[in-house]
């Protein structure tokens, strides 16, 4: 029996990372991406939900390379059987904001840059106060997650709801589910007929999405059901 | 070795970890303006639009002073390498902030660096932004600014830059005036500051900053000063309430005609209702907490005083904080550094 969870969640700083970069602008798109997700949730190399990952892949402090390990992470899910879809805004604003380098020296002169790295930039964000939903869909009763999670490149608090939906149905068949999804994890096992695209990295997302496949009904709202982590075609 | 007497050693770590172990200490601080700082990066000062209280007559949207997270890490972590480099456990050419991390000394393992091809420490220490309890529009001030030539006008009386050229024609006025607005004194941002997976020695350095730190904002005015008023820290295994909640909730406890004159607030009300707010607040948390607020917190705020303001005690906090970035970096940053780098050619055309 699949356990489906709505979230909700609730900004209290604002939310920043890079959707698409216009030179110096960096642009937050008002969606978060579900494989984000499941790390601000506490699900990746996690003891409480069964998720850990082998000792060269395990979450340190200390990461010897920028390279992300989203296969290596997230498969561990699969298997516990924890899907996160991504969230999309509820009511949302956004804000300009400039960031800089501090300079600690006294004395400062004017040098050529040499190394290719802005030392300042624009970054829109999300404002404090914006609201975002998702959901969790869960093989077993999950336990309570934190209230607050963490989200984005500046680590912004952000408040959680969770409730569990019940009198869950199941059914087969066409729907429309305008929420968005990770098109990677649900076009092997449905029929995507037409969708949006919301471009970002690292997997562009899909919303309004015309679908034939399984899915979970709860009060005449349909969710796609046997959606799993997918990197390889 | 242990320095702090008034409370449990069973909230520290004996190493620095190299994962997330779920020990939190939280530093509940009131940051109070005491001259006149600037918050700004566009020209103007850093404000957000949010709901003014909690309390359902209160949800009425209002423009607070916003203090961004790097605005308030960035000074605190420099008062920590500045005393790193008095007493000689850094220097200068190894260690420079935001340029060229050294990788082994408490400023970068607490709270972290990432430098392109070296790896990346993620910061133990996380600040969110804090809001001022009270509006915008009672909270700033506008001035005029201008650079007066040295008779005190600002009209040129034939003044010679260094070049020996005239700096203006002869009676021109200069345009050397500008106006900016700044943050009152006695303006109150409530702010917490959580410490992940402290050692006792790393518990104290935070401490030290936070108590230390005198100046914040754009670092080319003289007129930043801002006091770090501690009321408490909390020990968890888990984040507690925000800013922004915390805020929210002060401003509901604090009657309405205080907080709508133009007066600026009592200091004394402020902490009191901010010690009020946080209590209550935390007994909504479903986290395993250990409070230290108001009478409770006292003894260890004492306890911390006398080890650094004694010259003796703050070198061996920092010679143990020291000591363990040492261990730390040499177990789990430099012996994976070296190992690659032995095996591989140097590449050709890399120095």
């Amino acid at each position: 029996m699949t356990h489906i969870y709505r979230c909700e969640l609730e900004l209290h700083d604002t939310l920043y990372f890079a959707t698409r970069e216009i030179g110096r602008l960096y642009e937050t798109e008002a969606i978060v991406h579900n494989y984000a997700l499941c790390y601000a949730l506490g699900l990746v190399d996690s003891d409480r939900y069964g998720t850990q990952v082998s000792k060269e892949h395990e979450y340190r402090y200390f990461c010897r390379e920028q390279v992300p390990m989203y296969e290596e992470h997230l498969s561990k899910l699969n298997e516990v059987g924890i899907y996160v879809t991504p969230a999309r805004s509820l009511q949302h604003t956004s804000v300009l904001h400039t960031w800089k380098y501090a300079n600690n020296n006294y004395h400062v002169e004017m040098e050529k840059t040499q190394k290719n790295i802005p030392s300042f930039g624009r970054a829109k964000e999300i404002a404090p106060e914006s609201a975002f939903e998702f959901f969790i869909l869960s093989q077993n009763p999950l336990p309570k997650p934190s209230k607050w999670i963490r989200l984005g490149k500046w680590m912004s608090k952000a408040e959680l709801t969770v409730k569990e939906l019940d009198k869950v149905k199941q059914g087969n068949g066409d729907f429309i589910f305008p929420y968005p999804l990770n098109p990677l994890d649900v076009m092997f096992t449905h029929q995507v007929l037409s969708y949006d695209t919301v471009n970002m990295p690292p997997v562009s997302l899909i919303r309004n999405v015309s679908i034939n496949g399984h899915f979970y009904e709860v009060d005449g709202f349909k969710i796609p059901a046997r959606m799993e982590y997918r990197f390889k075609v | 070795m242990t320095f702090l007497k008034s409370i449990d050693s069973k909230f520290f770590h004996n190493e620095i970890p190299y994962k997330p172990m779920g020990k939190y200490v939280h530093f509940l601080t009131v940051r109070v303006t005491e001259s006149y700082p600037l918050f700004q990066t566009d020209g103007e000062l850093n404000k957000a639009r949010v709901s003014a209280g909690i309390k359902d007559e209160n949800k009425i949207p209002i423009s607070r002073l916003a203090m961004f997270k790097r605005k308030q890490s960035t000074p605190e972590r420099l008062i920590g390498r500045e005393l790193l480099r008095n007493y000689g456990f850094m220097t200068a050419e190894e260690c420079e902030y935001n340029v060229k991390f050294a990788m082994n000394n408490p400023d970068c393992i607490i709270y972290g660096f990432a430098i392109g091809d070296s790896g990346s420490e993620k910061s133990k220490v996380v600040v969110d932004t804090a809001f001022s309890i009270t509006p915008f529009d009672e909270s700033n001030e506008n001035f005029t600014l201008n650079a007066p030539y040295e008779n005190g006008t600002m009209a040129s009386k034939g003044e010679k830059k260094a070049d020996g050229k005239l700096d203006t024609v002869i009676g021109d006025t200069t345009s050397r005036i500008n106006s900016q607005d700044h943050i009152r004194p006695q303006v109150f941002f409530p702010s917490i500051v959580t410490l992940k997976d402290p050692t006792e020695a790393g518990f104290l350095y935070v401490f030290n900053n936070l108590l230390r730190t005198r100046h914040y904002g754009a670092q080319t005015t003289r007129t930043g000063r801002l006091r770090n008023e501690l009321i408490g820290v909390v020990f968890a295994d888990g984040e507690i309430t925000s800013n922004l909640r915390w805020t929210q909730a002060i401003y509901d406890l604090i009657p309405a005609d205080i907080i709508q004159s133009i007066d600026p607030l009592s200091e004394d009300l402020v902490m009191a209702k901010a010690k009020e707010a946080i209590t209550d607040l935390l007994k909504e948390e479903f986290v395993v907490h250990h409070d230290f607020i108001g009478e409770t917190f006292q003894p260890l705020l004492k306890e911390v005083r006398a080890i650094t303001s004694s010259e003796t005690s703050i070198q061996t906090v920092l010679k143990a904080a020291d000591d363990e970035a040492k261990a730390y970096a040499v177990k789990h940053i430099k012996s994976k550094v070296e190992k690659p780098k032995a095996d591989e050619k140097p590449k050709a055309g890399k120095k």
